[in-house]
C-alpha cells in the first residue's frame, strides 16, 4: 500500500499529560507508543489501560486523564484525540483529528469510542429512547424495545414495530392500519403466485398419500390407506393491486376435488368420493393481520365417500357424508377434524380427521417436480 | 420468449491476462508462482464513494486485464453449447459495488429486443448481480434480464474472507495476506452476522474496534504495513457499502421472470471464532464450504425466500458448484 497510495496525514493521539487548561498544555503521545518518555507505557491502548486500572486519574477509563478530559465521567473519547466535537475531525488532518473514519475505536468518529450504542451511525448524544441498547439512529424500532433487532422481511423496519414483519413496508405503518393489512410484495418470480394474481382459479392436481386410523367403539373398524386427490383451487376475491408494488392478498379461497384410495393396507374396501371446502385467512382484520395467527387459517370441509360395506355382512354401500373444520398454517399443514354420517346405515356417525401437507419446502430442498403434494390423512370410525 | 444465458463467476473465477495477451495470474499460479503474486495487489483511493481502483501495484509498466475463465468451475459452462453460455469476465478483486456498475453497463449495451439474459451467477458474482439491479433499478433490470439463479451466493458474507484478511487463509493459504488485504470485494464478504457468539450484534467485523483490539489496526492508518495490518480504508468502504445494501437487499429483483437460489449442503462451513484474531477452533455449520446453509437460508428476508426457488443441494465444495451436474441442470 505504501508507496502506492498518495500520502495521508496521519495523526492518532493520545492526550495524556495534566493540565488544568484543557488540550492546550497537555502532553500529547501517539497511540503507537511513540512521544514522550511516559508515553510508551500508556499507549498501548485504551482498553489495556481501562483493564489494569494502572491511571487512576482516569475516572472514565477512556484513556485521557481527567484534567485532560472534556468530560472525565464518559469514556467518550476513547482511542481518540480527547476532543469530543467530532465534527472537527473531519478527515482534513489538521493534526488533531484522524481522517474520518479511522479512529481504531471509534468507527463513526462521534466521539463515543466504549460501548458506542451505534457504531456505524455518528451519534454523540447516544440517544437510546427504548432503551434497548440500540441508539435511536440506528434503531429499527427506536420506540420499541428490540434487543434482537429482528427484520424478517428486511425492509428497516423491526418486527417488534413493524406491522407487517413478513412483507416489506418501509415506513412500517403507513400502507396498513387502513382499508388493508400487510400488503405483500408483487414479484414477477414466483409461477404459482403470478397465476393466482392473474386469475382466481388454481387448478392443481395432486397425488396424494392417505392415511386412515380409527377407532371406533367396536374397535375393529381401523382403516389406513394411499389415495390420490386431483384438486381444483383458488380465491374467491382477487388479489387487490396496490401503488409502489404492493398488494393485498386474498381473504376467502375455496376447493374442490375427487379422493380415491389407491392401496388400502387394511381389509377394509376402497373409499372415493368428493371432497368441497372454503378457506379463510382474515388479513383485513388487524388483530389478525398483526399477530402470530396470521399465518393460520380456518375453514369448512365438506366430504362424500363411497364405497364397498365395511363387512360381508353389510349389503349397502357406505355413504358417509361428513363436514369437519379445517386449521392450517400456511400452505403447509392443515388439521380437519371433523364428524360424519352413513347415510346407508341409519345415520351411523363416526369421526373423521384430515391431516393435509404441503410438500412446499421439500421441494426447497431439491425434490424435483414435485409441484405441489398433498397428504390426506382421514380417521372414521 | 429466447433468453442468452450469461456466466457471472466468483472469486478467482476470472483470470488475468498482461498486455501482451499471455496469461498472468490465476488463483493456481499463485500456489507456484511467485512472481504473479506482485501483480495481484491493487490500490483504491481513500475515499469510498471513489469505486474505481487507482492502481495494481507490481511491475512498473504491467497492466492486467480480466480475461478467461477457471475452467475447473464452469467446465459445463464452456463445454454447453445448448444453451450457449456468455462468460462475463470481471476484476473479482476489486469494489463488488464497481464490477456491479460494470455489469449493470455490460446489460445495457448488449440489449437485444426480446432476448433478454438469464443470469447464472457464482459466489461473489451473484453480489455483482445485485448491485447492478440496484443500479439500473428494478424495472430496467428486468427489461434486460430475464431471470437470475445465484448459485452459493454470501449473501451476508462469509467467514472465510474474515480469514484471508486475518491469517491469508484463502484458497489454500495460496494467497499472501499482504496481498488479500488490498482487495476490496474481500472486505465487502466479511460475515455480517455474529462471529463469536450467537448475540453479538451484527456486523461487528466491520467495525475498527475489532480488528483494533486484534492488533491488526494500524496505528498509522495512511502508512500501513499489510503483512501486519488491515488497510482500514478498505475497511470503512465496505461499512460503506454495508450501510447501503443492508435493507431492501434484493428489492431490485423483484420483477424478473424468475430467480433461484442454490444453496449447496453436506460440507463443514466455518462461522465463526471465540477468540478473534485467532481462528482456531472455529465452529462450523453445514453449507458449502464457504456459504453456511441454514444460516443464509434464515437471514434471507421473509418474502423473498417464499417468492424465490430456494433449493439445497449436496453438490461438493463451493468453488466447484457449478462443475456438480445437478446444480448445472438448475442453473440453465
Amino acid at each position: 500500500m505504501t508507496g502506492v497510495l498518495e500520502p495521508r496525514a496521519w495523526a492518532v493521539f493520545i492526550v495524556l499529560a495534566s493540565s488544568t487548561s484543557h488540550a492546550a498544555s497537555c502532553v500529547v503521545c501517539a497511540l503507537d507508543g511513540t512521544g514522550p518518555e511516559h508515553c510508551t507505557a500508556r499507549a498501548v491502548n485504551y482498553a489495556t489501560v481501562c483493564a489494569s486500572s494502572e491511571f487512576p486519574d482516569d475516572r472514565d477509563c477512556d484513556g485521557y486523564p481527567d484534567d485532560c478530559d472534556s468530560d472525565p465521567d464518559t469514556p467518550a473519547n476513547a482511542g481518540s484525540n480527547g476532543d469530543s466535537n467530532a465534527v472537527s475531525n473531519d478527515g482534513s488532518s489538521d493534526g488533531y483529528g484522524v481522517p474520518r473514519g479511522m479512529n481504531p475505536y471509534d468507527s463513526d468518529d462521534d466521539g463515543v469510542a466504549q460501548h458506542d450504542n451505534c457504531p456505524m451511525h455518528p451519534n454523540a448524544d447516544q440517544g437510546d429512547e427504548d432503551r434497548d441498547g440500540f441508539g435511536d439512529v440506528c434503531d429499527n424500532c427506536p420506540g420499541v424495545a428490540n434487543a434482537d433487532q429482528l427484520d424478517a422481511d428486511n425492509d428497516g423496519v423491526g418486527d417488534a414495530c413493524d406491522a407487517c414483519p413478513g412483507d416489506p413496508n418501509v415506513g412500517g405503518v403507513s400502507l396498513q392500519r387502513e382499508e388493508v393489512m400487510c400488503a405483500t410484495v408483487v414479484t414477477s418470480f414466483h409461477d404459482q403466485r403470478d397465476r393466482e394474481r392473474r386469475s382466481n382459479v388454481l387448478v392443481l392436481l395432486r397425488p396424494t398419500v392417505t392415511a386412515l386410523w380409527g377407532l371406533s367403539d367396536s374397535g375393529d373398524d381401523a382403516e389406513v390407506a394411499a389415495g390420490a386427490h386431483a384438486l381444483l383451487t383458488g380465491s374467491i376475491d382477487k388479489w387487490k393491486l396496490l401503488p409502489n408494488d404492493f398488494a393485498v392478498p386474498p381473504i376467502w379461497f375455496w376447493h374442490i376435488g375427487a379422493y380415491a384410495d389407491v392401496t388400502r393396507f387394511t381389509d377394509a374396501p376402497t373409499r372415493f368420493g368428493p371432497i368441497v371446502g372454503i378457506d379463510v385467512r382474515p388479513l383485513g382484520i388487524p388483530a389478525y393481520a398483526n399477530s402470530l395467527l396470521k399465518d393460520l387459517k380456518f375453514g369448512l370441509v365438506v366430504h362424500y365417500m363411497t364405497g364397498k360395506p365395511q363387512s360381508e355382512h353389510d349389503a349397502k354401500w357406505v355413504q358417509r357424508l361428513g363436514a369437519s373444520l379445517n386449521i392450517g398454517f400456511l400452505d403447509i399443514v392443515s388439521l380437519a377434524p371433523g364428524i360424519q354420517t352413513d347415510l346407508a346405515y341409519d345415520q351411523r356417525t363416526s369421526l373423521s380427521l384430515f391431516a393435509l401437507f404441503d410438500f412446499k419446502y421439500l421441494e426447497d430442498l431439491g425434490v424435483r417436480d414435485v409441484r405441489q403434494v398433498l397428504t390426506v390423512a382421514r380417521s372414521s370410525l | 420468449m429466447p433468453r442468452r444465458h450469461l456466466i457471472v463467476p466468483g472469486t478467482g473465477g476470472t483470470l488475468f491476462r498482461d498486455s501482451t495477451g499471455r496469461q498472468a495470474g490465476s488463483v493456481f499460479d499463485l500456489v507456484f508462482d511467485a512472481s504473479t503474486r506482485k501483480i495481484l495487489c491493487c490500490a483504491h483511493a481513500t475515499d469510498a464513494s471513489v469505486l474505481e481502483p487507482t492502481a495494481t501495484c507490481g511491475e512498473a509498466g504491467v497492466t492486467v486485464e480480466a480475461q478467461g475463465r477457471m475452467s475447473l468451475a464452469y467446465a459445463l459452462m464452456e463445454q454447453s453449447l445448448v444453451p450457449k453460455w456468455t462468460f462475463w469476465d470481471y476484476d473479482w478483486r476489486l469494489d463488488i459495488r464497481y464490477s456491479g456498475k460494470k455489469l449493470a453497463q455490460f446489460l445495457r449495451n448488449t440489449v437485444k429486443p426480446n432476448e433478454p439474459w438469464h443470469i447464472a451467477c457464482h459466489s461473489q458474482g451473484g453480489l455483482v448481480v445485485l448491485w447492478a439491479a440496484r443500479v439500473l433499478g428494478e424495472g430496467l433490470f428486468a427489461s434486460l434480464v430475464h431471470s437470475v439463479v445465484f448459485v452459493g451466493v454470501p449473501f451476508f458474507g462469509t467467514f472465510n474472507a474474515l480469514e484471508a484478511l486475518t491469517e491469508g487463509y484463502f484458497i489454500n493459504k495460496s494467497i499472501p495476506v499482504n496481498v488479500a488485504r488490498t482487495w476490496p470485494s474481500l472486505y465487502q464478504m466479511l460475515p455480517q452476522w455474529g462471529i463469536r457468539r450467537a448475540d453479538e450484534p451484527d456486523a461487528r467485523v466491520l467495525l475498527n474496534e475489532t480488528w483494533a483490539m486484534a492488533g491488526l489496526f494500524p496505528p498509522n492508518p495512511d502508512d500501513v504495513d499489510l503483512k501486519h495490518h488491515i488497510d482500514p480504508y478498505l475497511l470503512a468502504r465496505a461499512r460503506a457499502s454495508y450501510a447501503v445494501t443492508r435493507i431492501n437487499s434484493f428489492k431490485f429483483l423483484s420483477k424478473l421472470k424468475y430467480v433461484r437460489v442454490i444453496l449447496g449442503m453436506g460440507e463443514d462451513t466455518k462461522v465463526g471464532v471465540h477468540a478473534f484474531p485467532k481462528m482456531a477452533p472455529a465452529t462450523t455449520q453445514d453449507g458449502d464450504s464457504l456459504v453456511p446453509n441454514e444460516l443464509t437460508y434464515q437471514l434471507l428476508p421473509r418474502w423473498f425466500r417464499d417468492e424465490a426457488n430456494v433449493k439445497r443441494f449436496v453438490a461438493g465444495p463451493h468453488s466447484l458448484l457449478c462443475a456438480d451436474r445437478n446444480v448445472y441442470d438448475w442453473c440453465a
